[in-house]
């Protein structure tokens, strides 16, 4: 069974992109995407997905706002994916101490946008990692 | 998906948020701006940086990172959006936008604009103030907060919701400990009330967690405890991440004080019987019946441990206190083990006590589990001494030679048994795999066609190391020698049959008597062996001057492969490169960028060189390790040379004596350096002559002391890591410390007021001390020139550690520590003043600092309360060159041990520790009675080794 996966971002681009990425592991589907937080919330209940790849900066209700609602309407996996907290800094702590199981980074840095390139492993090894539980 | 989705998406959703930013800028220009448009402002910039860094475009990332910074300082900060940085960031987005256009038409980055983006970090330190790093800055803004929460109705319904849970969280807490013991089924009603609501209100995410600890309830009681605790640790922290997020009370504190209400209950029914065990467990003998019960009483209890931890630390409940008691079961000394695991938890239990009402106790908790995992640790060599003593009479009971003892492992104790039943069949072959490669093979493929259970030694037979196999079979032993004669040919040295015969009558294995008559030095010549070595062994006789100055070669390449490391790290190179690259910036900003990329090519340059050279360094330590670890092989001998001698001594003395002896060594397959067996051989034949001469009473005498008419000598040798131990333990009559206190007195070796203050541990190492020796005579068999003292001496010359400890009427015990290797060394390195000094490390137990007002003055005597002893405090300085500095705040000083005697020694700092390599004691160095040598550290400084033996003795003297 596909480990169903949700694409929370509020750049048309950053969701096909990570989009991308994650359907081209096999054991992985993406069943939905958001553009902000609380688009992310109303889908959840219905998509009920295992992982949660979720943007920091967004309008309307921003990552971390939606993280800590996500503790109650979801058992999803929460997976930050953002370009600004970085693993050490003050936003990751906080992300984490709210409850999301990792912070990586986005994709970056490949003109060539080679979707079999490491950056994009990154992302799919966390998410399986994390959805076995 | 094609790059032309990516690139034309990049276009477009660059272009809005250029828009997005151009208008919010010139706005802020006429009015003044809300966090609302600040936050749209911000939001767009750091998108602008995301998409283009996600397309690998650094001339816009640049641009657009430092401008997320400085937008960061306007939101999170307080800094105004004056004019000046309005005017500056309208000038950057313009270049965004005018970089975007070529880059979208062209599909290519361009380069940086390094004007901009130099005005753009000094803009970020002014306004900064100096604040480093935009990962720093705090993100999240309250006011924003509070003004979403009002408006949510979310919130609204938490606000009902949350004490609500909390109450029934309470319950259920109580419930599950409240007698101090699990009674889950309590829990069962609140619980499902719970459920109902948490249904209700659309909480998915809890409902899941409640569900499974619902779930794990009602499993069968086996499989409760894991998946109970499992569950409610994950509704504990589920609890927290909510508590955290919304700053309402759910109840996670009810988790939180599980701990302190029934932490001291649980852990008082833990020390309790742990306490009564380190005393009952030594005089059952530690026998397995008793370790077992032991484990069982103590396990219930520590699973109750382990319940209440994993509310602490829901993450790390693997931790499991049942495996600590494992390894103390495995542990060498277990009484010990036991005693510092019941420490262990006293002391968690205070630290966690004062923790828990305040801050995060999961912390502590952890610390507790990870100072548990510390307490015990397994060791290795402890099962094979257990095995010794059961194997030994079957070994003999089969005719086979003592050593094999050591190296049989506990599961074959079977087989061995059925062999001497004469159920099952044996042969011992004798295999020279070193000399005949093919050999190895051949016996591998044998022993895989035939199936066989083997152990195996390795003997000395003049100077060829062979393989001893004892292979136990079903089939017949005639037809096992027939195929091993035929598959391993010439290979093959020497075979025979085993098993249940008369010890008495069987010739001894024959590798064993030709072991007995070989010498320990290789570079004598050899009368012609029995077993004829094979024509296809090459071997070469080296003589073993050629061999030191060989390891000497060696010993500098360690130094020469040390100064090039040292080199390697260099700051002075990289901060060279520094200051080129700041002229290349220079050199650029002033208009010369074909200039600046000279230098920067220089600088790259420079870097690939370094990392050409790094690159090379790593493969000449690579070689050169294995090159010192082939040198030291080229030495290793096994003990069992040191050994050969011993019996027939023991045997001729015992008889000369009238005494009767048993004599049983093991561990002759431990290996040391050639030299080292060389110096051991006299001092350890005195050991053993002395424990003869002195230490056994004869058969009439030991029978009137209600021992046993046979005496036992023992000498066993163990390999820890880069040393082996090699203990002679006799069951005589002791050494007498009375009479060794007196003879010190007479020969002037102390004084009266030292020796009301040494212990008779300490008293009984005067025994080493140049003219002493409690002997009224030298008679005929001891005391050839060879005392203890030079038995010392030889020891601590090949690095080695002598310790001796007695109980009168029982028996002595001689532990000689010697490290494998003579050559290398571990060092501790210490700072004095300007010059270093080596300690070596077997000599040093910790190191401490402490502030000067915690040193004591106890009888003209500068002292540290350590852990409740007091330990005598001795400037090393002053020691060597009887000067003293230092009023320093902090006093540093390293804990030595020797001879039973423990002290610090003060220093002024530590530097590292070292593999040393060890030249001979050189006699100058040797005339201070603190050092032992000298030698050369990696960066060229001379360091002296000190003697730490030497000390302590002189200390005792009283100088």
């Amino acid at each position: 069974m596909a480990v169903k996966v949700m694409v929370v971002d509020d750049s048309v681009m950053m969701r096909m992109l990570v989009m991308e990425i994650v359907s081209s592991d096999p054991t992985l589907e993406v069943v939905g995407t958001a553009e902000n937080g609380k688009d992310c919330i109303e889908q959840v209940r219905d998509l009920k997905p295992d992982v949660i790849l979720l943007d920091i900066e967004m309008p309307v209700m921003d990552g971390i706002e939606t993280l800590k609602r996500l503790k109650l309407v979801s058992k999803a996996k929460v997976i930050i994916l953002s370009s600004v907290a970085q693993a050490g800094s003050a936003q990751a702590a906080e992300a984490r101490a709210l409850g999301a199981v990792d912070v990586i980074a986005k994709p970056s840095g490949a003109v060539s946008l080679d979707l079999e390139s490491k950056r994009g492993h990154i992302i799919t090894a966390a998410v399986k990692r994390f959805a076995k539980g | 998906m094609s790059m032309d989705f990516f690139w034309e998406q990049f276009g477009i959703e660059c272009a809005e948020h250029l828009q997005v930013i151009d208008q919010c800028l010139a706005d802020a220009l006429t009015h003044a701006c809300n966090p609302e448009d600040i936050a749209k402002l911000f939001r767009s910039m750091h998108s602008i940086k995301g998409l283009s860094k996600a397309m690998g475009l650094l001339s816009m990332e640049l641009v657009a990172h430092r401008c997320e910074d400085l937008l960061g300082l306007v939101r999170d900060n307080g800094v105004d959006l004056s004019r000046d940085l309005i005017e500056l960031l309208t000038v950057a987005n313009d270049t965004l936008a005018r970089l975007h256009e070529t880059i979208v038409e062209q599909r290519l980055d361009q380069p940086p604009n390094d004007a901009l983006i130099a005005k753009l970090d000094a803009a970020f330190q002014h306004f900064s103030g100096g604040v480093s790093s935009s990962a720093d800055l705090p993100v999240s803004d309250t006011q924003n907060q509070t003004e979403v929460e009002d408006a949510d109705p979310l919130f609204a319904a938490l606000r009902v919701f949350a004490p609500q849970t909390s109450e029934l969280i309470h319950e259920i807490c109580d419930a599950w400990f409240g007698k101090g013991v699990a009674a889950p089924r309590k829990v069962a009603k609140p619980l499902s009330a719970l459920i109902e609501r948490v249904e209700a209100a659309g909480f998915d995410g809890l409902l899941d967690i409640l569900t499974a600890v619902s779930q794990s309830l009602a499993k069968k009681p086996a499989d409760m405890d894991a998946e109970w605790i499992g569950a409610m640790a994950d509704l504990g922290q589920q609890l927290r991440d909510l508590e955290a997020g919304f700053e309402l009370n759910f109840g996670a504190e009810f988790f939180r004080a599980i701990v302190p209400n029934h932490f001291d209950a649980v852990s008082q029914a833990v020390a309790g019987p742990l306490a009564e065990l380190s005393l009952s467990l030594p005089e059952s003998g530690y026998s397995e019946e008793a370790l077992a019960d032991a484990m069982a009483s103590l396990g219930q209890s520590l699973r109750q441990i382990d319940l209440v931890l994993a509310f602490a630390d829901p993450r790390n409940r693997s931790q499991n206190l049942q495996l600590k008691l494992q390894s103390i079961y495995a542990a060498e000394d277990i009484a010990s083990a036991f005693a510092s695991l019941l420490v262990q938890i006293d002391h968690i239990r205070d630290a966690i006590f004062d923790q828990l009402v305040s801050g995060d106790q999961s912390q502590d908790c952890f610390n507790f589990l990870v100072a548990l995992q510390g307490a015990v640790t397994p060791d290795a060599s402890a099962p094979k001494e257990k095995s010794a003593s059961q194997l030994l009479p079957l070994l003999q009971s089969i005719g086979l030679n003592d050593d094999f003892a050591a190296c049989t492992p506990l599961e074959f104790l079977p087989d061995l048994a059925a062999l001497a039943e004469g159920a099952s069949q044996g042969v011992l072959v004798t295999i020279d795999l070193n000399g005949n490669p093919q050999a190895a093979r051949l016996f591998v493929q044998w022993s895989k066609t035939h199936e066989v259970k083997s152990i195996s030694r390795s003997v000395i037979v003049q100077d060829m190391t062979l393989f001893e196999f004892l292979i136990i079979s079903q089939s017949s032993a005639n037809i096992l020698i027939e195929d091993l004669k035929r598959d391993l040919g010439d290979a093959l040295m020497d075979v025979q049959k085993v098993g249940a015969v008369a010890k008495s009558d069987s010739p001894a294995p024959q590798a064993a008597a030709l072991e007995a008559q070989s010498t320990p030095s290789a570079s004598q010549p050899a009368p012609a062996p029995n077993a004829t070595p094979t024509s296809t062994q090459s071997q070469i006789r080296v003589s073993a001057a050629v061999l030191d100055s060989f390891m000497a070669q060696v010993g500098c390449l360690v130094s020469v492969r040390s100064r090039l490391g040292v080199a390697l790290q260099d700051e002075g190179v990289s901060r060279l490169m520094e200051s080129v690259s700041d002229l290349g910036r220079r050199l650029s900003a002033q208009g010369h960028p074909e200039d600046a990329l000279l230098l920067d090519r220089l600088r790259a340059a420079v870097q690939d060189e370094r990392m050409r050279l790094a690159t090379v360094q790593v493969e000449f330590q690579r070689h050169l390790s294995s090159l010192q670890q082939t040198a030291l092989d080229l030495r290793v001998l096994p003990l069992s040379n040191l050994f050969a001698r011993l019996p027939r001594i023991v045997r001729e003395l015992g008889t000369a004596q009238g005494k009767e002896l048993r004599f049983v060594m093991s561990g002759g397959e431990t290996v040391v350096d050639k030299s080292i067996i060389e110096t051991l051989v006299d001092p350890l034949i005195h050991i053993v002559r002395n424990a003869v001469d002195h230490g056994i009473e004869t058969p009439q005498e030991r029978q009137a002391a209600g021992k046993s008419g046979e005496a036992s000598l023992t000498l066993a040798a163990v390999q820890e890591g880069g040393e082996a131990k090699l203990s002679i333990i006799d069951d005589g009559r002791g050494i007498n410390v009375e009479r060794v206190a007196q003879k010190a007195l007479e020969r002037g070796l102390t004084t009266p007021e030292k020796l009301k203050s040494m212990t008779p541990e300490q008293i009984i190492y005067f025994i080493f001390e140049a003219g002493f020796s409690t002997a009224a005579a030298i008679t005929e068999t001891s005391g050839r020139g060879v005392g203890m003292d030079i038995v010392r001496t030889a020891v601590l010359g090949i690095g080695g550690k002598i310790a001796v400890s007695s109980e009168l009427g029982k028996g002595s015990r001689f532990d000689i520590t010697i490290p494998v290797s003579a050559a290398i060394q571990n060092t501790l390195v210490v700072r004095l003043g300007d010059h270093l000094m080596g300690i070596p490390s077997r000599y040093v137990d910790e190191v401490h600092q402490i502030a000067r007002s915690e040193l004591r003055t106890l009888h003209d005597q500068t002292a540290y309360l350590l852990r409740g002893h007091v330990l005598p405090l001795y400037s090393l300085e002053h020691l060597l060159m009887g000067s003293t500095r230092g009023d320093d705040e902090r006093v540093l000083f390293v804990v030595v041990s020797a001879g039973g005697r423990r002290i610090g020694l003060i220093v002024d700092g530590v530097v590292r520790r070292e593999e040393m390599f060890l030249t001979k004691p050189h006699p100058l160095v040797r005339r201070s009675p603190y050092l032992f040598s000298a030698t050369v550290s990696g960066e060229g400084k001379i360091i002296l080794i000190v003697d730490v033996d030497g000390v302590m003795t002189r200390l005792a003297q009283g100088a």
